[in-house]
């Protein structure tokens, strides 16, 4: 257990949005994969390996005898009480759908993952296929290195549908972050249908505790303050976070998305394009001091820093918290838990904050775009016959029926439509003898993440109602990822001294801003605060930030 | 005879004082090390949803429940994870105790040309080290991958363990030795027959901390090994333990997760517990007596 | 007295032999008498060199931009580059500062802590009553520092065990770990509970090779049980607890993160941000591989550097030392 628990915690945290997808009506205008075939046309680059026309999209199951090997670290792995691909039923499924062999390969158990994926580029051998979290930068290096495909001149020919959805105008984002800086693509990326994807948790209160109080749901910041010190008049309750939200993030605040920022030590892009980071705008200050002064009157849980999710479970249970901060599935759980106690509590998820009626908010997303951060990349080990063909059967994944089978298996063996069209679980993945998620990891492929787009709708058949609604309210009126800033492609020089000076402001940032929430230094000290930010090189940061910001955008 | 009864007449008010004063003092440590373990044990029997739930000292499970256990056993895998752990102990142990004995003879013995700079060597590997990646390679260069040798031999000798023998033997007066050499005898059978007798607790000690340190090692396999059904048991428990941890992979609650960890700390440590008492005996006075005669 | 005579000769016959042949034939003479000796330790160099010393060729990692893609050797040379970071970085001297602290604290009192159970235990005339207490003082070594943290963690929070025993003695509640003069005791004491009884093993099994007659001699002599204690058993054990103090001495800069990231808040960073800790919170940024390396060779030295000189001191004292 080496670096693995932040890590590995950032890392869940980052696939933990992959369960849901998008609140849309009716699901049925997901993707429409045009065929680009006729736009292609010239340019055919490397012919002579296939005389299929060029962006054609080809029918499935394809006729090869070609066996790929795909290593997916620990996703689209089997189901508790499958031993080998061949029993599982979706993987199995796969091959039948498709016609290609899959040699499926994953992390050893119980080790650590990152480890592993270091690892894998030192052996002698490499698999054809990588699933894993490739940034840009690392990418770069792998092309360079000789490692990986560049897939550019690929896709558009052999994977037609994800081309497609690459140019689709609605996807400019995504488009923008799955490629390098000189516009060379190198992977099939991994996608989340949407927001309701990247919301994965949220506030709850106690609506009982509310109607006794003669309040309303609280919408602004000022509400929160009304309804919390009302809670600890009444019932001695106060606000429960738990602490990795805020370790994770470096800073404090964290959940309360109103002032447009919720993680505190991050880069932010303000209306003008520039690259900021919370500290330094003077929404910073109010913010602060609204926020030590809940504190003082003792309206926040002092336990936060270091709860965890248990912890503010535990506090939920024993009525010592009257609103909480917390996973979708621990909220779930606080529900389950106050109906067997049967002590009346009525818990209900509450949007974030705002700073006035009608402002938006901004949520606890981890990502700018759509693109989980996760890729498949082919490595040369991979001839270029084999890379046509891999490339077709990721392709699949993109195509209509490709997706459904990814995200819900087959239909009428693992789910059903209803009346409106949404899919539904069968029974036989919902009463599987291990769970629902152990029947999910047998018939689809997508409970964590995979290189296809994982719908909304997926989510929303996976989640029960109530935290259906608690996604969906968290998600009102959120502005997303809209000030959020993309992952950046640094030189390596540029990186270092990114890192360099950025550890000592993090941790500062960290110490500093904590002692004015718990008011250990007053709010008033903020510009002394700053300007030390500045003496530590904080606008060297920034503008190696907004140069490769700027740069991105024109991309 | 009078040495006896003055010996009898001797225990008294200060030794009651000191007595009791050592009973207190060990009762505390007794009772301080206890509750944690005896809360460990507790919540490996009970529900999960009792262990958050439950209020005040935790003393006795509000539910007795075998879930956790039934599965941390119920996958195979553990049985396999036993089996591979002893094959490695069996490999490991014999060879752990015969390079640290000489070592450690070595290290205790005077007089040679190039003790200090071959010890020098040995002290160096305690302290440098090239980090996993160049180990890998190594590994694969040596064709060790996937292997169990690439669990036994890196950690076939510890330098730390031969220091602590190497102590152990010099504290066996030379004039043992001595007498020894002059009868004919080679250090070899000097080792063997007058020096590990009279080291025994020491021995005891490191085969301990060997069983131990080889038991609760996980990292090694973690990346050499490649196939499952080669993984110790450390590895499998670990995969156990990720397989139910709270946050899987943001999917919803494992109803196992809090209980689950309890009871592979109670599996893991329960082997040990029960070897120890067999070692205890090792740790009794008066293994010296007689064997130094003028 | 035969003996003594003939090991005389023995000593003697040896210097003569030393002196009267030359350097050349001194080795040949070394080689000679302690064969089996440099043989036995022959298989053990052979391990250290191939897992060992083999892959020891990674600490240039500490001096080059590492990318596992591109292995060590084409990896690209920066120097000195990450040393002058560590070194350059507002926060070095504290977390220096920290790390010696703890390490400082833990010897003061994590070290003798073992000795003093050791022995009470040998006091102790129930054998049986020994045996339970010292089977349930090493168990909690057995249970992993995440555990034991969480369990900390769970003690220190606001309605937590020890808050609750505070507020009955009439104090406040508060959350321990938030607050920075608590860190210290919580993190030493906690050490201490769990390394009490297993550490207490080695010097249990010293205490057992002691020469029973000794304690015999010194009850004739009118001896109490405290001077015993004091002239016979600890400098029985005296050599032990020199040899584990110079190692220990050695790994004086090597306080762990695992826990510290375990336990820590920004609010007590300025106590509890150490060395480790904080090279791990930058290797999440990337570029782990250099910089933790760098800084990890710069404190295998210092440890090298600590060890000698315990050494020699420990020599100079009149213990054996290492070598």
């Amino acid at each position: 257990m080496k670096k693995q628990l932040l890590k590995k915690m950032f890392a869940l945290l980052l696939a933990g949005t992959m369960v849901m997808g998008l609140a849309a009506c009716g699901g049925d205008d997901t993707q429409e994969p045009e065929n680009p075939g006729t736009e292609q046309g010239e340019e055919p680059g490397n012919e002579g390996t296939d005389d299929t026309a060029e962006g054609e999209t080809i029918s499935y199951p394809m006729e090869t005898d070609t066996e790929l090997s795909y290593w997916c670290g620990q996703f689209i792995d089997l189901a508790e009480d499958v031993d080998t691909w061949q029993d599982s039923p979706f993987h199995s499924g796969l091959v039948d759908k498709t016609g290609v062999t899959i040699d499926w390969r994953w992390a050893t158990a119980g080790s650590d993952v990152g480890q592993a994926y270091q690892l894998l580029w030192v052996d002698q051998e490499l698999p054809n296929m990588v699933f894993y979290q490739i940034s840009s930068n690392e990418a770069r290096t792998l092309l360079n290195d000789g490692l990986i495909w560049d897939l550019t001149e690929y896709l558009p020919k052999y994977a037609p549908n994800y081309w497609a959805w690459l140019n689709d105008p609605a996807n400019e984002a995504e488009r923008r972050e799955a490629m390098l800086d000189d516009g060379t693509f190198y992977s099939v990326a991994s996608v989340k249908e949407g927001l309701y994807g990247q919301v994965y948790m949220g506030p709850m209160i106690r609506q009982d505790w509310l109607e006794e109080c003669n309040l309303e749901m609280p919408v602004t910041l000022e509400d929160w303050e009304t309804v919390l010190t009302a809670f600890k008049e009444n019932y001695n309750a106060n606000l429960s976070f738990f602490a990795a939200i805020m370790r994770a993030t470096g800073g404090i605040a964290s959940g309360t998305g109103a002032y447009g920022f919720a993680n505190t030590a991050d880069f932010r892009v303000d209306d003008d394009g520039n690259v900021v980071i919370p500290q330094i705008m003077p929404e910073y200050k109010e913010m602060m001091e609204i926020l030590a002064r809940w504190w003082e009157e003792g309206l926040v849980d002092v336990d936060s820093l270091s709860n965890t999710q248990d912890a503010v479970r535990q506090k939920a249970l024993a009525e010592s918290a009257g609103i909480v901060f917390a996973e979708a599935g621990i909220c779930d759980q606080i529900i389950k838990d106050a109906e067997a106690e049967g002590n009346g509590a009525e818990w209900v998820g509450v949007s974030f904050p705002r700073t006035a009626a009608g402002e938006p908010t901004s949520e606890i997303g981890v990502t700018a775009t759509r693109l989980t951060g996760y890729h498949t990349v082919i490595t040369t080990q991979t001839s270029e016959e084999d890379l046509i063909t891999a490339l077709r059967w990721l392709d699949y994944g993109w195509t209509e029926e490709g997706q459904m089978y990814w995200n819900f298996g087959d239909e009428g063996v693992s789910y059903t439509l209803d009346e409106e069209g949404n899919p539904q679980w069968t029974d036989l993945v919902m009463n599987d003898p291990l769970g629902n998620y152990n029947g999910r990891r047998k018939y689809c492929g997508v409970t964590a993440s995979a290189s296809v787009v994982q719908l909304t709708a997926y989510g929303e058949a996976c989640n029960s109602e109530v935290v259906d609604n608690m996604i969906k309210t968290w998600m009102d009126n959120t502005e997303g990822g809209a000030h959020r800033r993309p992952s950046l492609q640094l030189s390596e020089e540029d990186n270092d001294r990114y890192v360099e000076l950025w550890t000592p402001i993090t941790t500062y940032i960290s110490e500093e801003s904590l002692k004015m929430l718990t008011g250990e230094t007053p709010v008033s000290n903020l510009d002394a605060f700053v300007d030390e930010l500045y003496d530590m090189g904080l606008q060297e940061v920034l503008d190696i930030q907004q140069q490769y910001y700027d740069e991105y955008m024109l991309k | 005879m009078k040495a006896i009864a003055r010996k009898k007449k001797k225990r008294s008010v200060q030794d009651w004082i000191l007595d009791s004063f050592i009973y207190v003092v060990l009762t505390v440590i007794l009772l301080v090390c206890l509750y944690p373990i005896w809360y460990v044990i507790v919540c490996s029997f009970s529900n999960s949803s009792d262990v958050i739930q439950h209020t005040g000292l935790y003393l006795w499970p509000d539910s007795f429940n075998l879930e956790a256990y039934g599965k941390v056993f119920e996958n195979t895998m553990v049985q396999r994870g036993f089996r591979n752990t002893l094959l490695i102990l069996a490999c490991s142990l014999p060879l752990n105790l015969i390079l640290t004995l000489f070592c450690g003879y070595f290290m205790a013995c005077k007089n040679m040309v190039f003790k200090k700079p071959i010890v020098f060597i040995m002290l160096f590997t305690m302290y440098f080290g090239g980090g996993m990646i160049p180990g890998y390679i190594n590994m694969m260069e040596l064709n060790l991958l996937d292997s169990m040798w690439s669990l036994v031999l890196p950690s076939a000798i510890s330098i730390y363990n031969s220091i602590i023998c190497k102590t152990a033997i010099e504290a066996i007066p030379e004039s043992l030795s001595e007498s020894a050499y002059i009868d004919g005898a080679n250090d070899f059978q000097i080792l063997v027959k007058i020096i590990t007798p009279l080291i025994k607790p020491t021995l005891a000690v490191l085969l301990l901390y060997y069983l131990v340190g080889q038991w609760n090692s996980w990292f090694a396999a973690s990346i050499y090994l490649k196939t499952e059904s080669k993984l110790p048991l450390q590895n499998v428990l670990r995969y156990i333990l990720m397989e139910n941890s709270t946050t899987n992979l943001g999917e919803e609650y494992n109803e196992y997760a809090a209980t689950i960890k309890y009871a592979i700390i109670v599996v893991s440590s329960l082997p040990i517990m029960c070897v120890y008492p067999f070692l205890q005996k090792y740790f009794t006075k008066g293994v010296m007596i007689g064997a130094v005669k003028g | 007295m035969n003996d003594k005579n003939k090991r005389r000769q023995a000593v003697s016959v040896k210097a003569e032999g030393r002196r009267a042949r030359g350097m050349g034939s001194y080795l040949a003479r070394d080689f000679k008498r302690n064969k089996l000796k440099y043989l036995m330790v022959i298989p053990i160099l052979i391990l250290l060199f191939l897992f060992c010393y083999r892959p020891m060729y990674g600490i240039l990692i500490a001096f080059k931009r590492y990318r596992p893609v591109l292995g060590v050797w084409d990896s690209p040379w920066v120097g000195f580059q990450y040393f002058e970071q560590f070194f350059r970085d507002p926060y070095c001297w504290r977390l220096f500062r920290n790390t010696l602290s703890i390490s400082g604290l833990s010897l003061l009192f994590e070290f003798p802590a073992p000795i003093l159970l050791a022995l009470l235990l040998n006091e102790v005339r129930s054998r049986k009553y020994k045996k339970v207490v010292q089977t349930v003082s090493y168990m909690p070594h057995f249970i992993s520092t995440v555990v034991v943290c969480g369990m900390i963690t769970t003690f220190c929070a606001s309605d937590g065990l020890f808050n609750n025993i505070i507020e009955t003695f009439g104090g406040t509640r508060s959350n321990l770990l938030l607050n920075k003069d608590l860190f210290y005791p919580i993190y030493v004491i906690s050490d201490i509970w769990k390394g009490i009884g297993w550490d207490s093993i080695i010097y249990l099994a010293a205490l057992s090779g002691i020469d029973q007659e000794q304690y015999e001699a010194a009850r004739i002599d009118g001896a109490n049980r405290l001077q015993q204690i004091f002239h016979i058993t600890l400098p029985g054990i005296l050599p032990t607890v020199s040899m584990l103090l110079i190692l220990r001495i050695g790994s004086l800069l090597s306080v762990g993160y695992e826990k510290i990231i375990l336990l820590y808040q920004p609010t007590t960073y300025e106590v509890a941000d150490v060395i480790s800790s904080y090279v791990y919170r930058r290797g999440l940024m990337g570029g782990e591989f250099s910089y933790g390396t760098a800084v990890g060779l710069f404190n295998s030295i210092v440890s090298i550097i600590l060890l000698l000189t315990a050494n020699k001191v420990s020599k100079k004292m009149g213990q054996s030392g290492l070598f």
